[in-house]
């Protein structure tokens, strides 16, 4: 018998408690029965305030077969691409020496997201887990794609990403959803000491389609992280980080920008525990949303006691395009130790006149120089990126969303 | 060229109400070829001219007109007056950190040519280009490729100024206080680069509170603009006169 419930579970939450049931394992049941007690998280759950996964996922949705798959992956990065379709990976020749894919059925869940609603949803429902295992002391040189494109269907995946001491590589995850879809995601990962994981994620939705994905990373000592992210929205779209250093040293770089055009919804949620001493955090996140649009970013420094000498700077800023455009930002840092330099800022405006005027005095026409100034707000956010290639397509993908009618 | 006739021009208010009108009817004709000086107490409308001219929409022209060569300027966007020529050289230039300076200069130029009916200028004659001004005006490599004016001193961003304006080749300059915060150096450099540009067609509004920049710019004409009109025109020797004498005398006689 599962765990009581605190209300009736929706006609969505009992389809996917009744699709669950089919799932054997120790693992799956017990990830059945904690979300037959949570079901899908809603807003009178504080972290889950501004993005009600529940409200907008009411009815119950078929499961994706392998051919329910959105528009093909833009190949301007060269990598080796591992689809996710129908709940389970697939790729096509050998991945580079150095990495092996193993699927596996019933992994535990990562610590980090042991209590996380949607990957205990992801855990019970989906079919197999793909581990991706980078040996010690390896350097991946060709990125990692993992493609979880989905449309008019729902899907629920795991990766498993486990980096090897001294080892470093590229993940680059593009989540596309499109006709109605819901795609929820974790990707589980350790990156042991000394290694280097680098990870950039795109997220493209209709207006249709939800979409929420966790990533929950344990970095050891030495350990260094660089991330970015670029979401658009789409119904409702939430891409969430947590983050444990767990050794010392560990040095991340954080990056996001959401560009929410009319009615779409974007949540960048960070949960980063520095636990350890002597860690650094940069982080930059960037809103730019138009009437109607809907940008969260709730970020969370901790820093735990045994993190002195804790170097860690958010800095969150939004432009609002239009009087009915809103963003939540939420900074947030919890400190438990004395000696550590911590800062965040928020700020939030609209486009400056005066430089608006200034580039349409030297020709630039107001939508040009609208989106002249969009693309440099945003570009903070990619500041850094180390590959020309991954560079170029989140070019590519602000530069595309100003074009679809962003800078009008 | 240039004519502004009767123009009266107020801040536009928020939600309906008017602001206070700062140009009261001032007439001006500056023609082909010309430089004119404005010469006028603080708060007598110099800065607002230039940026009505320019049209920011921060204000609201009541009555008057202006024009470019016999063609209307007040219904135009401000991108189509740069189009059709008319450049103005900021008092308080921007800082716009993200954009870099040779990729906006050059979407700039090329915005203005398409306008025109120009072909695009290629990368290689743009780069030569921008290589020859930058030295003209004092700007080295490594200011030219950080973003725009980050980081600048205040003469340093009117260097960038009078680069845009050499690259630009505008049909009529405005120049709104170029000369404030320059040493005797970069006034020289100001002058060599108006001196440059003056062909017998292009024509100079230049706005200054001091004599000295017009010892490199000879006008062929000075105005003293006091409370939102021109109360006195006169040649060259108007500008030393109001030097020794200040405004005073003719603010009183307006």
């Amino acid at each position: 018998m599962a765990a009581a419930r605190a209300q009736d579970p929706t006609p969505m939450e009992a389809s996917l408690l009744e699709a669950a049931s089919g799932r054997g394992g120790d693992v799956s049941s017990a990830a059945r029965d904690a979300f037959a007690a949570r079901g899908l998280p809603h807003r009178r759950i504080e972290d889950w305030r501004w993005t009600d996964l529940r409200a907008v996922l009411r009815d119950p949705l078929v499961f994706a077969g392998a051919n329910d798959v959105g528009a093909p992956a833009p190949s301007t990065i060269d990598a080796f691409v591992v689809a996710v379709r129908g709940g389970e990976a697939t790729w096509d020749g050998e991945p580079p020496a150095g990495v092996t894919l193993t699927r596996v059925a019933g992994a535990a869940v990562h610590d980090l997201l042991a209590e996380h609603p949607t990957a205990i949803a992801a855990t019970a429902l989906s079919h197999a887990g793909l581990a991706v295992h980078i040996a010690d002391g390896v350097s991946i040189d060709r990125p990692i794609v993992f493609d979880f494109s989905t449309a008019g269907a729902q899907q629920h995946a795991r990766v498993l990403l486990h980096v090897g001491s001294g080892a470093s590589a590229s993940v680059v995850e593009r989540h596309a959803a499109s006709g109605g879809a819901f795609v929820n995601t974790t990707l589980e990962s350790t990156v042991e000491a000394g290694a280097a994981l680098e990870r950039y994620v795109f997220q493209e939705a209709d207006g249709a389609s939800v979409q929420c994905a966790v990533a929950g990373v344990a970095l050891g000592e030495g350990a260094r992280l660089r991330q970015h992210l670029l979401l658009t929205g789409g119904k409702l779209v939430r891409m969430e980080t947590r983050l444990d250093y767990q050794g010392a040293g560990v040095e991340a770089e954080i990056g996001g920008a959401a560009l929410i055009a009319g009615g779409a919804h974007a949540d960048a949620t960070t949960w980063i525990a520095h636990n350890a001493p002597g860690c650094r955090t940069r982080q930059t996140h960037r809103s730019v949303v138009r009437d109607r649009g809907r940008s969260v970013f709730q970020g969370k420094f901790l820093v735990n006691r045994a993190a002195q000498q804790t170097d860690a700077d958010m800095q969150a800023a939004a432009l609002l395009l239009e009087d009915g455009a809103e963003a939540n930002h939420k900074p947030e840092l919890e400190i438990y130790a004395d000696d550590v330099a911590c800062a965040h800022g928020a700020t939030a405006g609209a486009l400056d006149a005066a430089a608006l005027f200034y580039l349409r005095q030297r020709g630039l026409s107001a939508e040009a120089a609208r989106a002249l100034l969009i693309e440099a707000f945003v570009a903070e956010a990619f500041d850094g990126v180390a590959r020309d290639d991954v560079a170029a397509a989140y070019a590519a993908g602000v530069a595309a969303w100003l074009s679809a009618g962003g800078a009008a | 060229m240039l004519r502004i006739d009767d123009l009266h021009a107020r801040v536009a208010g928020d939600d309906g109400e008017a602001g206070p009108e700062i140009l009261k009817g001032l007439t001006l004709d500056v023609p082909a070829g010309a430089v004119h000086a404005i010469m006028g107490p603080n708060g007598a409308g110099k800065s607002t001219l230039s940026h009505v001219v320019a049209g920011r929409d921060d204000y609201e022209v009541t009555a008057g007109s202006v024009t470019l060569d016999g063609a209307d300027l007040l219904d135009l966007e401000p991108d189509e007056r740069a189009a059709k020529g008319v450049f103005l050289s900021f008092q308080h230039p921007m800082e716009i950190p993200g954009v870099a300076t040779m990729n906006f200069i050059r979407t700039a130029l090329n915005a203005q040519r398409a306008a025109r009916g120009e072909d695009e200028v290629s990368a290689a004659d743009f780069l030569k280009r921008v290589r020859e001004k930058a030295k003209l005006v004092g700007l080295t490599d490594d200011k030219v490729k950080r973003p725009f004016n980050v980081g600048f001193s205040g003469g340093e961003k009117k260097r960038m100024e009078m680069l845009q304006m050499a690259m630009f080749e505008p049909r009529f300059c405005i120049m709104d206080e170029t000369d404030s915060g320059l040493d005797i150096d970069a006034l020289k450099m100001v002058g060599e680069v108006v001196n440059a540009l003056r062909d017998g067609s292009r024509g100079f509004l230049v706005i200054t509170h001091y004599q000295r920049l017009l010892d490199y710019i000879k006008p062929d004409a000075v105005h003293v603009l006091a409370d939102g009109r021109i109360v006195k025109s006169g040649g060259p020797e108007l500008a030393l006169q109001l030097e020794t004498s200040g405004y005073d005398q003719f603010i009183e006689a307006a």
